[in-house]
């Protein structure tokens, strides 16, 4: 689980961070299913990763779950984000596009 | 902080219901897709396995899952403990060999341990031990001196008023107590047991308080004989008095004098030498009712008797080194003037004056005092130290032991470890797995170990002869003990688990398969090893059984010079019970006569001191005719007997005669030396007549004995001298000898019953036969010799079982080459000695390497054994013979195999 590229893992946790941000709480396959819209179904969300990452995110304190019941009537269990999950989004995204910007520069400046 | 939470979050995940919580999740994620998938028009079918599809393997996402959950560390540690039982539960035949020789090794050493710990390592149950010392007066002191190192009373009031560099000093001197008590049933009985004179500071130096009532304080020490009073052991508390807190305030009667009992001393507390027992403690300012024999010794006012030994609590910031220095200016002092106006050394003007120029080259020594000073640790040292090191042989020939079973185990399951290989397995994980099945069998060899400890121990301390030593020792490992075992443990299970696991780790596959499973784990070259590391520390054990049991059995060949046979002997302290003076010598006369009187009695005698009991009196004396170098030492090795004690003893008077009744009045002092004496200071010439000078008093040798042992068995005999029980007008008769017509040992009722019809109050102990007073004195040898037989008995059968295992292996692994030579015509000697050869081979490299090594180790044991020398015949033969025995018991069945192996069956197997 150590080798696993980080990057991913970090941009799989933001994208959790921000969805549940902007949607509430929500279960595991409304969350996986959201960041496929978003991304105009050109990321495919792997659940082997997904899972993984919300216990994660759960036990790093970042995200609450607790079981609920689905529009659909099933029982699934819903995640939610906690106060430090919030302030977490906020800085990650800083972070996240700081770096987009350099990258973006950079790329820019290679081309010239 | 969020990585200890998660990490945190993790251990607590490993508990919760694992699978059937993420279970239910996944079974609601798919049923949500299907119905998405059903409503996008999707038949129910395909809605379910596009579903799946998505999703991927269940088993992966739950193993992804599943590792993020807990850690994973700790889970496959489980895995691998739970598959390292399986294995062990499969192999039981294996499992019970392994764990046994483990537990054979790690008992063992914490058996000895056990004691050594005790015995050596300990420190005292008092307040910062650390910062105790003992002051010893060392050097020729040159003045009576009773104890190591002790020192007169005030030499130690002024070390403790005026050195400036101690928080209090203590002295102390053991006694020996006639101890009455009134039973609940009615009427005294009395004891002998062991008491302990102590300054008034003694408790608050070292801050041992009270389990009742209270102890001593410095006012109980003040004025001599004035503070009638005593402190009891807890031990002696709970055994005699049923821990009766209504003791506190009674009186008791010990050598006659009552004494009120004022508390009792905290648990725990055995006081500085935990080999005496010491069971009442009394002020030292009543030294004069409770010391006798020698009376003027043991005067609080004396500088010229040292008796008392001194222990001191270093004051705070204050070195060893410091203390010593601070101490010197005021020895010095003291020395100087005793030494000027000094009347009391023996000999002529020039003996005079060398005995001086030792007195005042004497010093103080400070030493570590946190665990006290026993002459019990001078006597056990060294035999601890040698079974503590044989017992680490041990160990470490079961470590190997066990390591060479695990690759036997290995090369059986190569085929296993192949497929898993192929099939991906982890070379790492497979490490670990081999580890935790050793971590498994050590802790399961340790557990055992442990119980069989604790019983060793009992039979151990059962062993010592403990009638005078009074050991207090404890047989259950308390925390330090089984901190050690632990120890012992985490290095037995790393010795013999890292090389499985090394080998498992690089196992090669493709030589497993070629070879049909027969190579691979455990190379036979590692294997070979082992065994040349076993026969090497078997042979190292052989060598201690040898020469310890040589010796042991050279000791008793030994003629101690006296006969033991019809002999019974028995101990009294009738001066502890108030006898004096003349009542003393009255009483011992009647003695006397009441035993002769004893039907079956031939001869009786009397001594003050027991023989090869460690007991020594020296004295040094001044001879007529001798002219002794000035700084010869004189000293002679005293005892104190009556008539008769010579044939009671059966020891022949070969010049002159015994003592006689006429001598008991006579102010003609009389004197008896054995042969040793006589040839050492009258070169061959007759000793009788001549005069010795003793204390400014001369006497006249009037016989001269038979060389006999002394203090121990082992030392060849002293120049000896006797002195008349009955010119003594304050004898302190201890030790009895009757000589009976009917066997030793049947006699011991009636002598008791005769006893008590003289006196009731005295109490008789140490009751047994001369025989068994000999052979007592060799006890601790005839431990040793019997521990070291054991041992290597334990490693010959551990070195043959290596041997065999590694026989049989190959005879296996070369049946086909065997058959293949047989076919082509080699005949069955030719093959037998193919595989007796690497036997032979093994050992010889082993058993050769073991002599460098052997000799080196026999050095440092030298001081322990008797007459047994480097080339002695028994010892090697025991070795040559151990070495032969094991690898024929272990060549014998795989040679026979070998031979009997068909040539067409063998090639037919392949």
């Amino acid at each position: 689980m150590a080798d696993r590229p980080d990057v991913w893992q970090g941009t799989l946790a933001l994208m959790v961070l921000k969805t549940l941000e902007t949607m509430g709480a929500m279960h595991g396959y409304g969350i996986a299913r959201r960041i496929e819209q978003t991304s105009g179904d050109l990321l495919s969300v792997n659940y082997g990763t997904l899972y993984p990452a919300l216990l994660n995110l759960e036990q790093e304190g970042y995200v609450s779950a607790a079981w609920g019941v689905s529009e659909n009537n099933r029982k699934a269990k819903f995640y939610s984000l906690t106060r430090a999950g919030r302030k977490q989004v906020e800085k990650e995204a800083r972070q996240w596009s700081q770096t987009t910007e350099i990258m973006q520069r950079f790329l820019a400046g290679e081309k010239s | 902080m969020r990585t200890l939470r998660a990490v945190w979050m993790r251990v607590l995940g490993m508990f919760g219901r694992l699978d059937s919580e993420f279970s239910a999740e996944i079974e609601s994620h798919v049923q949500m897709h299907i119905d998405d998938n059903l409503r996008a028009g999707m038949s129910r079918e395909e809605a379910r396995r596009a579903a799946l599809m998505k999703l991927g393997g269940v088993t992966q996402v739950k193993e992804a899952y599943r590792e993020r959950r807990g850690l994973a560390w700790v889970d496959h540690l489980m895995q691998d403990l739970r598959y390292g039982m399986r294995q062990l539960r499969r192999n039981p035949g294996f499992t019970v060999v392994a764990v046994l020789s483990l537990a054979l090794g790690i008992g063992a050493n914490t058996a000895i341990f056990t004691l050594l710990d005790q015995v050596l390592l300990r420190s005292l149950p008092v307040k910062n031990p650390q910062a105790l010392v003992r002051i010893a007066w060392q050097g020729q002191r040159s003045i009576p001196s009773i104890g190591l190192g002790t020192l007169p009373y005030p030499y130690y009031r002024e070390i403790r008023d005026r050195s400036g560099a101690f928080d209090g000093a203590l002295a102390q001197f053991p006694v020996e107590l006639s101890f009455a008590f009134l039973r609940q049933s009615g009427g005294a009985e009395t004891e002998h047991l062991q008491g302990e004179l102590v300054s008034g500071d003694y408790f608050d130096v070292l801050g041992v308080g009270a389990a009742m009532g209270r102890v001593f304080n410095p006012g109980d020490d003040v004025g001599e004989g004035a503070h009638p009073v005593a402190v009891l052991s807890y031990d002696f508390w709970v055994e005699r008095f049923g821990a009766d807190p209504g003791v506190v305030g009674k009186t008791i009667l010990a050598n006659n004098v009552p004494l009120t009992v004022i508390g009792v001393s905290a648990k725990g507390f055995e006081g500085m030498d935990l080999a005496l027992g010491t069971k009442i403690r009394i002020p030292i300012s009543m030294a004069k009712q409770f010391t006798g024999f020698f009376g003027n010794i043991w005067n609080l006012e004396n500088r010229q008797a040292a008796w008392v030994q001194v222990f001191a609590r270093l004051k705070e910031g204050v070195t060893k080194e410091q203390a010593r220095a601070r101490l010197d200016p005021l020895f010095r002092g003291m020395i100087e003037a005793d030494a000027a106006g000094g009347t009391f050394f023996e000999g002529t003007p020039q003996q005079q004056a060398y005995a001086q120029q030792k007195f005042r080259a004497t010093y103080l020594e400070v030493t570590p005092g946190a665990r006290g000073f026993s002459r019990m640790r001078q006597r056990y040292e060294n035999p601890l130290r040698v079974l503590m090191g044989l017992v680490a042989l041990v160990l470490l020939m079961a470590a190997l032991n066990v390591a060479n079973l695990l690759l036997a185990r290995g090369a059986a399951r190569s085929r296993e470890i192949a497929v898993r290989l192929a099939l991906g397995a982890d070379r790492g994980r497979l490490a670990r797995q081999s580890l935790a099945e050793s971590a498994l069998l050590t802790l399961l060899g340790g557990a055992a170990g442990v119980a069989l400890a604790i019983w060793a121990d009992r039979l151990l301390i059962a062993l010592i002869p403990a009638g005078d030593d009074h050991l207090q020792l404890n047989t259950s490992p308390d925390l330090r003990v089984l901190a050690f075992t632990l120890a012992v443990c985490a290095a037995a299970g790393l010795l013999f688990g890292l090389l499985p696991a090394w080998s498992a780790a690089r196992f090669d596959i493709s030589t497993a398969v070629r070879e049909h499973g027969r190579a691979g784990a455990g190379s036979p070259r590692l294997r070979r090893a082992l065994v040349v590391g076993q026969v090497f520390l078997s042979a190292l054990l052989f060598l201690a059984a040898g020469s310890f049991v040589r010796s042991l059995a050279n000791l008793r060949t030994v003629d101690p010079g006296f006969q033991t046979d019809r002999v019974d002997t028995f101990s009294i302290a009738a001066d502890l019970n108030g006898y004096r003076k003349e009542r003393a010598v009255t009483y011992y006369r009647q003695l006397a006569e009441r035993l002769r009187a004893v039907p079956g009695v031939e001869k009786v005698g009397i001594a003050a001191l027991r023989v090869v009991d460690g007991d020594w009196w020296g004295q040094a004396v001044g001879i007529e005719g001798y002219q002794a170098s000035p700084s010869e030492n004189m000293t002679q090795a005293f005892n104190l007997v009556s008539r008769d004690y010579f044939a009671a003893m059966g020891q022949p008077i070969l010049e002159g005669r015994d003592f006689q009744v006429s001598d008991a009045g006579s102010r003609h002092a009389v004197a008896v030396v054995n042969q040793t004496f006589a040839k050492k200071y009258f070169a061959g010439r007759s000793a009788i007549g001549r005069g010795m000078m003793l204390y400014g008093s001369r006497m006249e040798i009037v016989g001269m004995v038979k060389d006999s042992r002394y203090e121990r068995l082992r030392d060849a005999p002293p120049s000896q001298v006797f002195l008349d029980f009955d010119q003594n007008d304050d004898p302190a008769g201890h030790f009895v000898v009757v000589k009976s017509s009917a066997g030793a040992g049947s006699m011991a009722g009636v002598l008791r019953e005769a006893v008590r019809s003289v006196d009731p109050n005295v109490p008789v102990y140490a009751m047994r036969t001369l025989e068994e007073q000999v052979d007592r004195s060799i006890a601790t040898e005839r431990l040793v010799a019997g521990l070291a037989a054991g041992f290597g008995g334990v490693a010959a059968v551990l070195a043959a079982v290596g041997l065999y295992g590694l026989m049989a292996f190959n005879v296996a692994r070369r049946t086909t080459e065997i058959g293949v030579r047989m076919a082509l015509g080699a005949r069955r000697g030719t093959v037998s000695w193919l595989v007796l050869r690497e036997v032979v081979v093994l050992v010889g490299i082993g058993a050769v390497a073991a002599v460098p090594v052997g000799i080196g180790l026999w050095s440092m044991v030298r001081a322990q054994l008797y007459g047994v020398d480097a080339g002695d015949p028994v010892m090697l033969g025991v070795v040559v013979a151990g070495l032969v025995g094991a690898a024929m018991v272990a060549g014998v069945l795989p040679v026979r195999r070998a031979a009997r192996v068909e040539p067409m069956v063998a090639l037919r197997h392949e």
